[in-house]
């Protein structure tokens, strides 16, 4: 594994997407 | 016989995907709600091309994360759902069955079959090893937590 993996582009954009996607889930399944 | 046991876990986790979308679908077709497409596209994903990529060596990763991730959604929306509404545990625990195969398959096709890989310190929580997993489901966990009771 790449030790400086956190420091590409790729992986934030991945983090922004899945935070703001689950974040929208969390707010919008309402049971 | 290692490719036959690898086209074997393949099915298994299809079937097991195809299984899972068709309960699924009975309980909430993908209109009904805002988010009732994300089960339906998870699950499409789950059953028609997720058993694909993870039979190419070249598309392994993207097969082991779709897959661990398509069974952490599945497992904190169940949770939720079995905390409000009724309780879904068994269902939680069959979504398992779907991680379980599929980490066979990656295991299988990056370790030698009788190696004991020792991963000290940093690396049990990195991926690929099972940490990876634990913290992404807790980190998830949160985050849904805090769109679903701050943001509403």
């Amino acid at each position: 594994m790449n030790k400086i993996k956190y420091l590409k582009p790729l992986w934030w954009v991945l983090h922004v997407v899945a935070i703001a996607f689950v974040l929208w889930l969390g707010h919008s399944v309402q049971f | 016989m290692k490719k036959k046991i690898k086209i074997l876990l393949v099915f298994g986790l299809f079937f097991v995907s195809l299984g899972g979308g068709m309960f699924h679908y009975n309980f909430h077709p993908y209109a009904k709600f805002a988010y009732g497409w994300v089960p339906f596209i998870v699950g499409l994903i789950s059953v028609l091309i997720i058993p694909i990529l993870f039979y190419f060596k070249k598309t392994l990763n993207l097969a082991y994360l779709l897959n661990g991730f398509a069974v952490i959604i599945g497992t904190i929306t169940m949770a939720h759902f079995s905390l409000v509404i009724r309780p879904l545990w068994s269902d939680i625990l069959i979504l398992w069955t779907k991680f379980a195969i599929g980490r066979a398959i990656f295991c299988l096709e990056i370790y030698p079959l009788d190696s004991h890989p020792k991963v000290k310190g940093w690396n049990l929580i990195r991926y690929p090893q099972m940490g990876f997993w634990y913290v992404h489901l807790v980190a998830w966990s949160l985050v849904y937590f805090l769109g679903s009771y701050f943001w509403r």
